[in-house]
């Protein structure tokens, strides 16, 4: 509480960043119209509306610049151009020469890699919005932290309204739900809340039970298959199609590329956030796997690659999901619990029914 | 008549056995709703009885948006049923709830001394053993003044502890609060050894009453007995003619004399009001909503500074469990939740309610260090039982700025000013000079039938209700 402010001063921009240093004091205004005034409420927001943070400020300033200043200097950009150019010159020539030997030939050249570029750059542009939302998803998350930490009630409904417009699953009557229940005079933590809760809970639902699947067929076939190369390649194309499926849930459809920015989130993920998870969890997975193991050896080998599948999943959900799960909403924990329960009891059927087939 | 009889005493059987059931079955919350300084306790229970009623109605859902017990719960009804003690005063609501929907409308008249409300609560039975039935949840809301609870304090206190307590007290405000000098001057005159003079004891005990006050106007509550203030039923009865000893302890009163008799009274008032309002009413309680005006802190200025810490300290002292003082021992508190709400949130923008959450918890902190570790059953909020104005946007000289406006359009719109997130004297003195504190406003219309415009009631059901649905 260091500056009081003496006298008559308007509130500065930065006033919403909750340390509350300088005091202002207040003012009133005469009883008239026109000043543009409107009452607050959560649905005249407009979409994109954040008034601690200036549309124009990306969290990631410094990285942009540097970024840039790489790309221009890169030397694989240059070797492209150059690809590019003797690409299209030699293009260029195909094409005379085919109008040369004939009008309607050159013509045909002429549509045929006319459409072969056209969808060649609509695969670029579905490539490079792919890459484009995961990294948009990455900026909201960014955003909602900044905003939890020192934002309003408002911005955090303007930035939700954002989320979900560009999103392509959000349920319309939920949404519906959202906009009627969350005021401004709420705490950012308040609204991010009500929107997970409104909003994403049915696509959390959706993603959890993809995990859930995936994660038991790769326990299952692990701690049945006799060969290890063939659990390890099953494994790697499990997982592989689960990061698809769950990020399809959550609307977010990757490409090639996209599919590399998403793996390779999630593999970052994984080294970085993965360890806080893991030094919360480990003391569970290992007590879970040593008793496990006592079903037998194979199974808890599958129990442990499901463990891992399934620490996959809930790492592809957290790379994702428009906001970061809150605590009790979606965790780790609860994921393996019932992976392991459903697993387990599976593989018990199994060796009930049919014995010989769990004979290793 | 014998059937007369019989059918009484089975109806009596058979009240008291649900009453048990409900017990047994955790059907029943009784809240205690206390307020400190005015906190605006008739507004509060008129505005929760107000959203219990809509409970199931069209539009209460988009109230309820901090409530997920609301929809998860699936509750579909809420009303008043008869109070389950007929010998106290039952809240008024009707009349509050007309005063708002008169036209012009009116503030509630406050409620003086104990009142009781009980609710009902109808959702869907979640238990795996009743699918599909509904459940009733009843609530009884008591009020009760925050004078009786600092009074709590005087149960572990002899007649010596308690007037060493108010002689420090004076002795620190004799500058404050005007007329403490002839206070203190007015008892050393009586005579402790001599029998006491019914006219002379009553004039002190008068002046003593004045005193205190004068000591709440400036926003300090610690002044044991608060009883004396708010006597109730007791107005004029011999229990509560007593003062503390501001002079010095005399050696060996003699029997009948006048220490002695004090003595005598403030042990009797200890036992059969203190007590007894703590062994009926508070440790039967299972959550504690505390009302707090921040605004009227603020104001107290320097000297209410200690008062407002000193009181904090006293009241969570009630609620914590370590407490090695035998009586709180024997009838330890059920209450497992403590609320302190800041209401008057309305005359501060949207803006600023983060800090005026802040200045709340760091005035319940900061005067007690030590619940900050136990104090895991303390929530705290912001709260604005019965809204007095609508926040509103607009541009002002150049920037988009919150103001707030009340329900006349020709008073123009004010913005009050920061509110310190802080409980310090420096936050006292930017308050008390540049915050635009705008006194009786007159509440915003209510149409007949209609919901009481509120801030923060859904979070507060919340922290009240969740985990019992």
């Amino acid at each position: 509480m260091s500056g009081f402010r003496p006298g008559f001063e308007l509130p500065p921009e930065d006033e919403a960043t909750g340390t509350n240093e300088a005091l202002n004091p207040g003012f009133e205004l005469p009883g008239e119209e026109g000043r543009g005034e409107r009452q607050l409420s959560a649905a005249d927001l407009e979409t994109g509306q954040i008034s601690t943070l200036p549309p124009g400020e990306e969290p990631l300033g410094d990285d942009g610049e540097e970024l840039r200043a790489s790309f221009w200097s890169s030397p694989i950009l240059w070797l492209l151009c150059l690809v590019v150019a003797v690409g299209g010159l030699q293009v260029y020539d195909l094409i005379l020469s085919a109008f040369e030997r004939g009008t309607v030939g050159g013509w045909c050249w002429c549509g045929g890699i006319g459409l072969a570029l056209g969808l060649a750059l609509m695969a670029i542009g579905r490539e490079m919005r792919a890459v484009w939302r995961l990294r948009s998803t990455g900026r909201n998350r960014e955003r909602a932290r900044e905003i939890t930490a020192s934002g309003s009630g408002r911005d955090a409904i303007a930035l939700c309204e954002r989320m979900a417009a560009a999103s392509t699953v959000v349920d319309q009557a939920a949404l519906v739900a959202f906009r009627d229940q969350a005021k401004p005079h709420f705490s950012p933590e308040e609204v991010f809340s009500l929107y997970s809760r409104l909003v994403l809970s049915k696509v959390d639902e959706r993603a959890k039970e993809i995990v859930l699947r995936r994660s038991r067929d790769s326990g299952i076939v692990v701690a049945l298959s006799p060969v290890a190369w063939i659990d390890m390649a099953f494994f790697l194309a499990r997982s592989l199609r689960m990061i698809r499926e769950v990020a399809a849930a959550y609307g977010y459809r990757c490409g090639l590329w996209g599919r590399f920015a998403l793996y390779r989130v999630i593999v970052r993920n994984l080294v970085y956030i993965g360890l806080a998870d893991l030094a919360t969890d480990m003391g569970a997975d290992v007590l879970g796997a040593e008793l496990l193991a006592r079903l037998g050896a194979s199974a808890g080998q599958g129990v442990a690659a499901g463990i891992y599948s399934t620490r996959l999943g809930y790492m592809a959900i957290k790379a994702v999901r428009p906001l970061p799960p809150a605590p009790g909403e979606l965790s780790l924990a609860s994921l393996r619990v019932r992976l392991v329960s459903d697993s387990v009891g599976i593989l018990r059927r199994m060796a009930q029914g049919k014995g010989p087939t769990s004979r290793r | 008549m014998l059937d007369r009889l019989l059918n009484g005493i089975t109806d009596t059987i058979s009240d008291t056995l649900s009453d048990g059931v409900n017990r047994l079955l955790d059907r029943e919350l009784r809240i205690g709703v206390t307020g400190l300084s005015r906190g605006g306790k008739t507004a509060f229970i008129t505005s929760l009885v107000n959203t219990v009623l809509s409970f199931g109605t069209e539009g209460a859902q988009s109230r309820m948006g901090r409530f997920r017990g609301y929809t998860e719960a699936g509750i579909g009804y809420g009303g008043i049923v008869q109070n389950h003690n007929l010998t106290v005063p039952r809240f008024p609501y009707e009349a509050c709830y007309d005063a708002l929907t008169a036209r012009p409308p009116r503030w509630p008249v406050p409620t003086e001394s104990v009142s009781e409300i009980r609710l009902e609560v109808r959702c869907r039975d979640s238990r795996f053993y009743m699918p599909g039935r509904t459940r009733t949840l009843y609530l009884d809301l008591f009020d009760y003044p925050g004078e009786w609870l600092i009074d709590l304090v005087l149960l572990g206190r002899s007649y010596e502890e308690f007037s060493a307590l108010v002689r420090e007290e004076a002795q620190r405000l004799t500058e404050a609060v005007e007329g403490t000098a002839a206070l203190m001057a007015q008892c050393r005159a009586l005579d402790p050894l001599a029998p006491p003079d019914v006219r002379a004891l009553h004039a002190v005990v008068e002046s003593y009453v004045a005193w205190q006050r004068r000591c709440k106007e400036i926003g300090i509550a610690m002044v044991v007995p608060g009883r004396f203030v708010l006597p109730g039923e007791l107005q004029g009865a011999p229990v509560i003619e007593f003062v503390p000893w501001l002079g010095d302890p005399p050696r060996d009163p003699p029997r009948g004399s006048l220490y002695q008799v004090m003595r005598q009274r403030y042990e009797s008032f200890r036992t059969e009001v203190v007590e007894r309002f703590y062994r009926e009413v508070f440790s039967g309680l299972d959550r504690q909503v505390i009302l707090i005006d921040c605004f009227k802190a603020l104001r107290g200025g320097k000297e209410s500074f200690r008062g407002v810490n000193d009181t904090f300290a006293a009241l969570l002292g009630n609620f914590s469990y370590g407490d090695s003082n035998f009586l709180l021992r024997l009838f330890a508190p059920r209450i497992d939740k403590v609320i302190f709400a800041a209401t008057k949130a309305d005359l501060v923008t949207y803006d600023e309610l983060p800090h005026l959450l802040e200045l709340l918890r760091s005035m319940v902190t900061s005067a007690a260090r030590e619940v900050r570790g136990g104090g895991s059953n303390c929530q705290f909020m912001t709260l604005s039982s019965i809204s007095a104005t609508t926040c509103h946007e607009i541009t002002h000289q150049g920037r988009r700025a919150q103001v707030l406006r009340t329900a006349n359009r020709a008073d123009g719109s004010f913005y009050p000013g920061t509110m310190p997130s802080k409980w310090s004297v420096e936050a006292m003195d930017f308050f008390r000079e540049h915050f635009l504190l705008r006194q009786g406003l007159p509440p915003l219309p209510v149409e007949e039938g209609g919901p009481v415009p509120s801030l923060g009631m859904d979070l507060m059901l919340s922290y009240l209700l969740e985990d019992k649905l």
